[in-house]
């Protein structure tokens, strides 16, 4: 990252790290954040100064997915052993514990864990099966079970309903009947979602260089190509006008209004020379960050898109996440490094 | 970011070859590498420790733009996911079942910019089973291409076959082949650094394996000078493998400095004519015709064979002559070659599948060779299960390496020639190769400048 960039460098802060690889970042509340590494560890640091407020081994293997029960005190994380971890956010006491493995056979892993608060129920996905659960981790229905290994799952905004992607297509359930709600087939391996806003679209990010987006109403395909690598981050703003996405190190930002997309060319910022690893609005879905496996971090205003603040982390960046009040980022690393970046007001 | 690729070795083999006898050789021996291990195949007994990693096939179709491929969706993830803890292990092994096609798991490392980034794919070791392979060779594809991607094959279970068995199938793979190293084991029991740490698909093994795999073919696999004093001699032999061999005699010129080379052109296209039938008895008048030699079924043989004028003559054998002791007696006295050679014979095409290599002197046109790479594969690729070319580039120092699996190709540039000759050399390995098609379509790509 050249010095000659016309946009003010970020104050960045490297706290006391994880112990391992950084594999989920999360924000908590205006005091703490917690991050998952590849140890298997989750550390609970302080927003303010950076400190450990606990730290702890949950999972062997690493931490795959991390998760809040909105109103509650707990957090859930999920592993490479298979595991669900329930863990008190104060003392960061294991309080529960569940192996979602059934075939003793294989390794599969609790990838993604989503809390819906509308529903009371977390959707967790371990292998090829969709579990729906209670904040006590006891199933609602039995598993949902796809063709094929659940690469991302995405509650709507509403929190009422799920859409889960594999190779081969997509699928809506509900936690009330667990058939699916609806399904779209394409012989395209997703490997990202995420729900508009609006409840509209839903947005998949594709192995083979492109994007897909399903008309949830309309019940139709949208095939973005051209992309320079695998999609594996998107993201929308809160208002559900900008998809923002990337391939490699190349941020594509998609507009959705009016219209929609089609035909209109997207925003194309290249500016990364690592491989884009997070993508995320901040909370009043002004500004959008990204972060790349080179260390760079760079923060972007969302309508014109043009960067506005960057910064450089102490390693390649694995995760990040934004404050609740929009004023920090926080940055994992692959070497296990944590860095907190002051966003001036 | 030019952080060291992780070096992923395949392990592939059909059900009872004795690939989870391997593997538990190497994740127990003691040879100082760190291994993570995906297992596609799973007994009663799995292997427990924390860097064995199971999971079943996923087989994802890609569309990369006019091109389709297959590759496994389930390394793409577990590779992922273990690109992230690469300070716990220094080599990935992935052991695949049965009935795997190593061509998705080889498109794997092509396809996704990720694994293509931090992984490199060191080399696909196929175990098979010494005795009852054959029960599979013709009719399992699986097992043919798992021979055919191989970089390493081990013929296991040697204790449970025949010498003869073993030298025959030893023979067939080879033809299927060339590239691969062949060793004979027992109990799957191998030095790792056989199979470990291979450095990829190679040209460099195609000739420790064969020396003469780059040489053109011959209808011939011997052929000597003689000095024939008289204008009668005769040529015997004794009971050999086939019953009977296809010879052709030149006179030779006896200036030229080298008699051989000089009537090779006309001893490959003679000997591909019509040979006329002799048995054994039979009288054989003057030279330049291709003979069939029919051999006494009990016992020796002998030919006799009237020349015009007594000089130097070259004869050239189907087979090398020692097979069935022939020698060439003139007066009594057994005749000496002045000089002999053993040719690299042409491919019996007796197995759909086999390996083709070629070499060039010239400089190549890098855009004429990616451009008639790219159609070939495009066009073939479904036959092409693998390729692998070094170039030289006309007006380049450095070396040009093309690497293809099926319709997916990669360029790379490598060092300068340095203090190496320059020469483009290829391999193919594939089903109905037609080396002369492929020769005549690089010689296209010869630079003219």
């Amino acid at each position: 990252m050249s010095d000659a960039l016309p946009f003010k460098k970020l104050c960045c802060e490297i706290v006391s790290p994880a112990t391992d690889f950084v594999s989920a970042i999360l924000s908590v509340s205006e005091d703490l954040f917690l991050v998952g590494d590849q140890s298997g560890t989750i550390s609970a640091i302080s927003c303010g100064n950076g400190r450990i407020a606990w730290q702890r081994k949950a999972h062997a293997g690493g931490v795959r997915a991390l998760e809040l029960v909105k109103g509650s005190k707990i957090c859930i994380s999920g592993g490479d052993d298979g595991c669900i971890v329930v863990t008190d956010l104060s003392s960061g006491e294991e309080l529960r514990r569940e192996s979602l493995r059934t075939d003793p056979r294989l390794s599969d892993w609790v990838s993604h864990l989503r809390w819906s608060t509308t529903e009371n129920t977390l959707a967790a996905a371990c292998g090829k099966r969709l579990f729906f659960l209670t904040e006590e981790l006891r199933p609602i229905a039995e598993p949902c079970v796809h063709a094929t290994t659940i690469q991302d799952l995405a509650w709507d905004q509403e929190g009422r309903r799920v859409a889960t992607v594999c190779y081969g297509g997509g699928t809506i359930w509900s936690p009330a009947d667990h058939t699916p709600l609806s399904t779209w087939h394409d012989k395209v391996a997703m490997l990202a979602v995420s729900w508009s806003p609006n409840g509209k679209y839903i947005a998949c990010g594709c192995q083979d260089s492109s994007i897909l987006v399903w008309d949830v109403k309309q019940k139709q395909n949208l095939r973005m190509w051209g992309y320079p690598g695998k999609v594996t981050t998107l993201a929308w703003d809160r208002a559900g006008r900008y998809l923002a996405t990337s391939g490699q190190g190349d941020l594509i930002v998609w507009d959705f209004s009016g219209e929609g997309p089609s035909g209109k060319e997207p925003i194309h910022r290249g500016i990364h020379q690592g491989v884009i690893s997070a993508i995320a609005f901040n909370p009043k879905g002004t500004m959008l960050c990204t972060t790349a496996d080179d260390g760079s971090v760079l923060v972007w205003r969302t309508g014109s898109f043009e960067p506005c603040l960057y910064g450089v982390a102490g390693a390649g960046i694995s995760a990040a996440a934004w404050s609740r009040d929009g004023r920090r980022i926080f940055v994992g690393q692959q070497d296990g490094g944590v860095c907190i970046f002051a966003i001036d007001a | 970011m030019a952080e060291k690729k992780i070096p992923v070795t395949v392990l592939t083999g059909f059900l009872g070859s004795g690939k989870t006898t391997l593997l538990n050789h190497i994740l127990t021996a003691n040879h100082g590498r760190r291994i993570a291990v995906i297992e596609n195949e799973f007994g009663e007994v799995g292997i427990d420790q924390e860097l064995v990693v199971r999971a079943e096939e996923e087989i994802f179709e890609m569309n990369n733009g006019c091109i389709c491929c297959t590759v496994r969706g389930d390394l793409i993830r577990i590779l992922g996911n273990l690109i992230k803890r690469r300070e716990a292990f220094d080599h990935i092994l992935i052991e695949t079942t049965g009935m795997a096609d190593p061509g998705p798991v080889a498109q794997t490392f092509f396809v996704d910019e990720e694994m293509q980034r931090h992984l490199s794919l060191d080399g696909i070791v196929t175990i098979v089973d010494a005795k009852h392979v054959w029960e599979h060779l013709d009719s399992s594809e699986e097992v043919r291409e798992q021979i055919a991607f191989a970089d390493c094959i081990l013929i296991n279970k040697i204790d449970l076959a025949t010498p003869s068995q073993i030298e025959e199938l030893q023979s067939r793979i080879k033809k299927m082949n060339g590239v691969a190293k062949q060793y004979l084991t027992q109990d799957s029991v191998i030095d790792m650094d056989c199979i470990l740490g291979l450095g990829g698909f190679n040209i460099q093994r195609a000739l420790e394996v064969d020396p003469k795999f780059l040489e053109p073919e011959y209808p011939f696999e011997w052929g000597g000078v003689f000095e024939i004093a008289t204008q009668r001699f005769s040529i015997e032999c004794q009971e050999g493998p086939d019953p009977s061999m296809r010879i052709l005699l030149l006179p030779c010129p006896t200036e030229a400095a080298s008699e051989l080379e000089g009537v090779l052109r006309d001893a490959v296209i003679h000997f591909s004519d019509d040979a006329r039938e002799v048995p054994s008895g039979g009288e054989i008048r003057g030279g330049g015709e291709a003979l069939e030699l029919v051999f006494n079924p009990n016992g020796a043989s002998s030919y006799d064979v009237l020349l015009s004028t007594p000089m130097r003559y070259a004869l050239f054998t189907e087979h090398q002559p020692n097979e069935f002791d022939l020698v060439i007696r003139s007066d009594g006295q057994v005749c000496h070659p002045l000089q002999e050679r053993l040719f690299k014979p042409d491919h019996e095409h007796d197995d759909e599948i086999s390996s083709v290599g070629l070499e060039f002197e010239q400089d190549m046109d890098a855009e004429k060779v990616q451009l008639w790479l790219s159609e070939l594969l495009r066009i073939k690729g479904n036959d092409i299960f693998r390729m692998k070319g070094v170039f030289a580039i006309a007006g380049e120092d450095r070396r040009l390496a093309l690497q293809g699996v099926h319709m997916l190709l990669k360029a790379e540039r490598l060092d300068s020639w340095g203090a190496r000759s320059r020469r483009s050399t290829l391999v193919f390995i594939g089903r109905n190769l037609d080396r002369e098609a492929l020769k005549a379509g690089i010689e296209e790509c010869i630079s003219r400048e």
